[in-house]
């Protein structure tokens, strides 16, 4: 083995998984004997299982997204919020599997601009999941105005709050992302560990860590390196010298850390890109529809999805994906941006969604949304601030959907659940949600207390809208 | 080894400034802006450096210049490298001394403008060919540290971008406070950041000030989260958590502060048809609010006070905040020296921020000529072999090829103004007020396990990194101007000077060496140059050996690293 089949085989884990490297054999197709370890499970039944986190940048506004529909409970949004409440008529009931009562308490509607997610809702593949936020331990409004409970730090702050939700490894930032510790389990498991995490959203917290760091792919595609090819004679004296030039010592860390990435593209796009021209073809084929100009998200998505189509032939049974989408911090336009913001996010998910149903794969994808933090109740003429507490949805075939989980917050600036002038405090923790999600990953319970260490701290463990 | 003949045109680079084609009229700017007296006059005294541990005057050997060219241009030319040689101080002094060159004129006078993101390919030339290559890379730092971006909507507001990109030169070597207040007071970024309307509360319609702008200049402009001591550490409290420095309460009361300010000469302060990007905005007192605030280190700005004065107050109030110093000055290494400078450095540099040796606080000249003569800007590389210097961010890379074989003249049609799809960063359209990187991310792998920062390769992954080796290959082995079908749009570098050397390969890579690495080529790198041009004799034309080397310099990592 030279150094670059080394790296490829152990990439940044070598340290971490210094046995990830043996379990493989001379066919990297070839089913592998996966690690069974207990209640760990890397699918080495041969079911696939994947994550897909959907991180809503700046602080997305849960509360245009669901509103409560209840009397009381409306009208209290619509005295916090006065001219950026959604309108009623701009509402579709959400009317959960469960059967609580329309117009409750606990009854609530999505805005029109997210009706492509209703029929998910309505089928039961879609959750939503309510008031949710990073908290260290259960948290009142008195015992944070009393200063009696751990609180995370630097709440409302847009990089702090976004790389704790990523990490959720207590007060402050940590090492690594909680999707880089379960890939830390999972990744032995795997064809090829360097797949487990794929980012096509560029760096990011959640993936990353100490064993690991996400493998990123642009949305239009995998990319490979032009004019670099070692089976065109022409180019061959170039690709070879190149190719030696990285195989060099190196004395510098940053230097080592540069070879290290260019040497990773080097081996492993070609592989992928092929498989994807060959299922792909041309864009017509795109799974999942969109304007390569304009949807950012569904094109990181359709791209998520082709990648997800070649799992198999990858060796891939587990397998977290991140994505990304921006402009969610409305301080600014709210009535004119939310609507176009949660339109393109309804659009993309359902898109999404029907590109793993056609796959066959619902059953084998979960989708979770995710956000710095939610907005203020308060206005500030045409937009809100951060806030806190917020609501996500949960979608895939394995999701218990058609329901909302928690409990909706009182949404008045001087209500129970308002602190800090109109900042909700949240109901169910950050860390409670990822969990559920972890469990349904495939990880025990011990392995996900390691990996959520402020789990402990809350008494439900799972939220249960995944089924198990 | 070979001079070549550019290196004849450096002796007349002096007091007048010839032949760069660009807008340098200081006289025509600024448009309703502040005062462009904080500029200093060509041949204008500059003081001796007064910082502490500075290396002592004299002339550089060649890698030494090399370096300090590196740090202070968007790439070395050989004539730079030798001018630097003589000695840094007289260097950095020629450089502050010479006329700004400005991106608003020269945007109006580009034939293509009105073009999209046509402000970019301004950028582009200037980057390449503006003698003020120090001031042009202090004002493109200063925007990645006070971000405003032409994203969300700004995009289509192009002279006002070039005019804020004109207030980062301005003030790039005058004071801080200045600067802080000109941004603050820019409606672009009064747009960016929402504080252009902003206006007191209404209690009856629930509305509290936004908060947008009141975060982010202390958060990412000013004195940062958490305290910090004089050397840029953290400092912590007894029960070892970071001392934040202001409360979720300090922001809702700069917040307070920051109300009442629209468009200069706005007819309406809620919709107002008249924009005017260009000018100041203008205070509307009737939507300031008037209460009393209380700011930072327990300073209350008196209730009843006008717009203008609460504002005066508020920014001399972060301007004072003993975390500035440190927090701007590290930051400024950050982006011209090194990724992770020692505590010593960092406090020494800062200490000039403090207090230059004019009893000036904040003067970003003496902080820039502190942090290029401190003894670790210059000998950084023999104390830390391993971890000194930075990685270039992508548009560094792109500007060096272009500079160090410059063309007489760039096309007129010359468009790369849609750099930011490609190389994930273009001046002015960060995606987010926290610029393309944040000064603290830290690469997993063996450079967060060593503890250090790694900011620019927060950008720099499987794909991005594949964008950049292709784009290298385009513009060298595909982009020179020894090819006939070259197409327009491009910069086509100048390898006039490499083919008259070209027939003795060793000469050409000395060259080569000087030129790219300063003369730091490690033996593989070059062994595998020669293997590889030797590989092209005969069989392909000697512009083909000739770019051929130069890529495989470029696409190394030991030029991605600057050390």
């Amino acid at each position: 083995m030279n150094n670059r089949q080394r790296r490829r085989f152990l990439g940044l884990g070598a340290q971490t998984m210094a046995g990830a490297g043996l379990a493989l054999g001379a066919n990297p197709l070839m089913t592998l004997a996966h690690a069974q370890d207990g209640g760990l499970d890397t699918g080495g039944n041969g079911e696939y299982r994947a994550l897909v986190c959907v991180f809503l940048q700046g602080g997305m506004d849960g509360f245009s997204l669901m509103v409560p529909t209840g009397t009381a409970e409306f009208n209290a949004y619509q005295r916090s919020r006065r001219t950026l409440a959604v309108p009623r008529s701009q509402l579709i009931d959400l009317v959960p599997r469960s059967g609580a009562g329309l117009g409750s308490g606990d009854s609530a509607g999505l805005h029109t601009a997210a009706s492509s997610l209703s029929p998910l809702f309505n089928e039961g593949r879609l959750a939503m999941i309510a008031n949710v936020g990073n908290l260290i331990e259960p948290t009142t409004r008195e015992a944070y105005e009393g200063g009696a409970v751990s609180l995370p730090t630097q709440l409302f702050s847009h990089s702090d709050q976004a790389i704790q939700w990523q990490q959720l490894q207590g007060m402050n930032r940590a090492r690594s992302g909680w999707g880089a510790l379960a890939a830390d389990y999972l990744a032995p498991g795997q064809s090829r560990d360097y797949l487990t995490s794929i980012s096509v959203a560029g760096a990011n917290y959640w993936q990353s860590g100490v064993g690991q760091r996400p493998f990123t792919v642009r949305r239009s595609g995998v990319l490979t390196h032009n004019g670099l090819d070692v089976a065109n004679d022409w180019q061959r004296p170039r690709a070879d010298a190149f190719d030696r030039v990285m195989d060099l010592e190196k004395r510098h860390i940053f230097e080592r850390a540069y070879v290290d990435l260019q040497s990773r593209a080097r081996e492993n796009t070609t592989e992928i890109g092929a498989l994807l021209a060959a299922r792909f073809g041309d864009s017509s084929n795109d799974p999942v529809p969109h304007d390569p100009a304009e949807d950012m998200l569904a094109a990181r998505l359709n791209m998520v999805a082709k990648l997800i189509s070649v799992h198999a032939e990858l060796g891939m049974t587990r397998q977290i994906f991140y994505v990304g989408m921006g402009g969610f911090d409305v301080h600014d336009n709210q009535n004119k941006e939310m609507p176009e913001l949660i339109g393109s996010l309804a659009n993309a998910l359902a898109g999404f969604q029907n590109a793993m149903d056609m796959y066959g794969l619902s059953e084998n994808v979960t989708s979770f949304t995710a956000s710095d933090f939610g907005r203020t109740l308060t206005s500030n003429g045409d937009g809100t601030d951060h806030g806190w507490g917020n609501h996500m949805l949960a979608m895939g075939g394995a999701v218990q959907g058609g329901e909302i989980y928690g409990t909706l917050p009182v949404l008045d600036v001087d209500g129970p659940d308002s602190v800090q002038n109109g900042r909700v405090l949240p109901s169910l923790a950050a860390t409670q949600y990822a969990a559920t999600l972890l469990d349904w990953l495939g990880l025990d319970d011990p392995r996900i207390d390691t990996v959520l260490p402020t789990l402990r701290n809350f008494s439900s463990r799972n939220l249960g809208f995944m089924r198990t | 080894m070979t001079l070549v003949s550019r290196t004849a045109t450096i002796a007349l680079l002096t007091a007048t400034l010839v032949g760069c084609g660009v807008g340098t009229d200081a006289t025509i700017y600024p448009v309703g802006g502040a005062s462009s007296s904080t500029v200093p006059g060509l041949g204008k005294a500059l003081p001796e450096t007064e910082v502490n541990n500075a290396i002592a005057p004299g002339p550089l050997d060649r890698r030494d210049a090399f370096r300090l060219v590196e740090q202070t241009t968007y790439g070395p030319r050989l004539e730079d490298i030798e001018l630097a040689a003589n000695d840094a101080n007289e260097w950095i002094d020629r450089q502050m001394q010479m006329p700004v060159t400005w991106m608003l004129p020269a945007l109006r006078n580009s034939s293509r403008y009105g073009e999209w993101n046509e402000y970019i390919n301004v950028w582009w030339r200037h980057a390449v060919q503006a003698d003020d290559q120090l001031r042009q890379r202090m004002a493109f730092a200063l925007s990645e540290i006070l971000v405003v971006s032409g994203k969300n909507g700004l995009a289509n507001q192009q002279p006002a971008l070039a005019n804020v990109y004109d207030i980062y030169l301005r003030n790039a070597f005058g004071n801080y406070r200045t600067l802080l207040e000109e941004l603050t007071l820019s409606p672009v970024m009064g747009e960016y950041l929402s504080m252009k309307g902003n206006h007191k509360p209404d209690i009856e319609e629930n509305i509290r000030p936004d908060e947008n702008f009141a975060r982010e200049v202390l958060q990412l402009f000013s004195i940062g989260l958490v305290m910090l001591n004089p050397d840029g550490s953290v400092q912590l409290g007894n029960d070892g958590m970071a001392i934040p420095s202001y409360t979720q309460e300090t922001v809702e009361n700069f917040a307070h502060v920051f109300t009442g300010w629209h468009f200069a000469n706005a007819d309406h302060f809620r919709w107002p048809k008249n924009e005017d990007y260009l000018s100041p905005m203008q205070p509307w007192e009737e939507f300031h609010d008037k209460g009393s605030k209380e700011l930072l280190n327990g300073f209350t700005v008196p209730a009843g006070q006008s717009a203008r004065a609460d504002l005066d107050m508020a920014l001399d109030n972060i301007f004072n905040h003993p975390n500035v110093g440190p927090f701007i000055s590290k930051q400024l290494i950050q982006r011209l020296v090194t990724s992770n400078p020692s505590p010593q450095y960092v406090e020494d540099v800062a200490a000039v921020f403090d207090r230059n040796a004019n009893g000036e606080r904040g003067n970003l000249g003496s902080v820039v000529k502190a942090l290029l003569m401190h003894r670790e800007a210059r000998e950084g590389h023999l104390t830390s072999p391993d971890t000194f210097g930075k990685l270039k961010e992508p548009l560094l890379r792109v500007t060096q090829l272009w500079r160090a074989f410059e063309p007489e003249k760039i096309n007129s049609n010359f468009n790369y103004a849609w750099v930011a799809n490609e190389l994930s960063q273009a001046p002015l359209a960060s995606p987010s007020v926290f610029n393309f990187f944040r000064p603290d991310f830290s690469h997993p792998g063996e450079i967060a396990d060593a503890s250090l920062v790694s900011p620019e390769f927060e950008i720099l992954n499987e794909s991005s990194i594949v964008m950049f080796t292709n784009r290298l290959l385009n513009n060298s082995i595909w982009g020179h101007n020894y090819k006939a079908d070259l197409a327009g749009q491009n910069i086509a570098i100048d390898i006039t000077d490499e083919m008259q050397i070209e027939p003795d390969p060793a000469a050409l890579i000395d060259h080569l060496d000087a030129l790219l690495l300063g003369g730091a080529m490690s033996d593989g790198l070059r062994a595998e140059v020669e293997t590889l041009m030797a590989a092209r004799i005969g069989s392909a034309q000697a512009s083909l050996r000739v770019t051929e080397a130069i890529f495989l310099i470029l696409s190394s990592a030991e030029a991605a690293v600057q050390k």
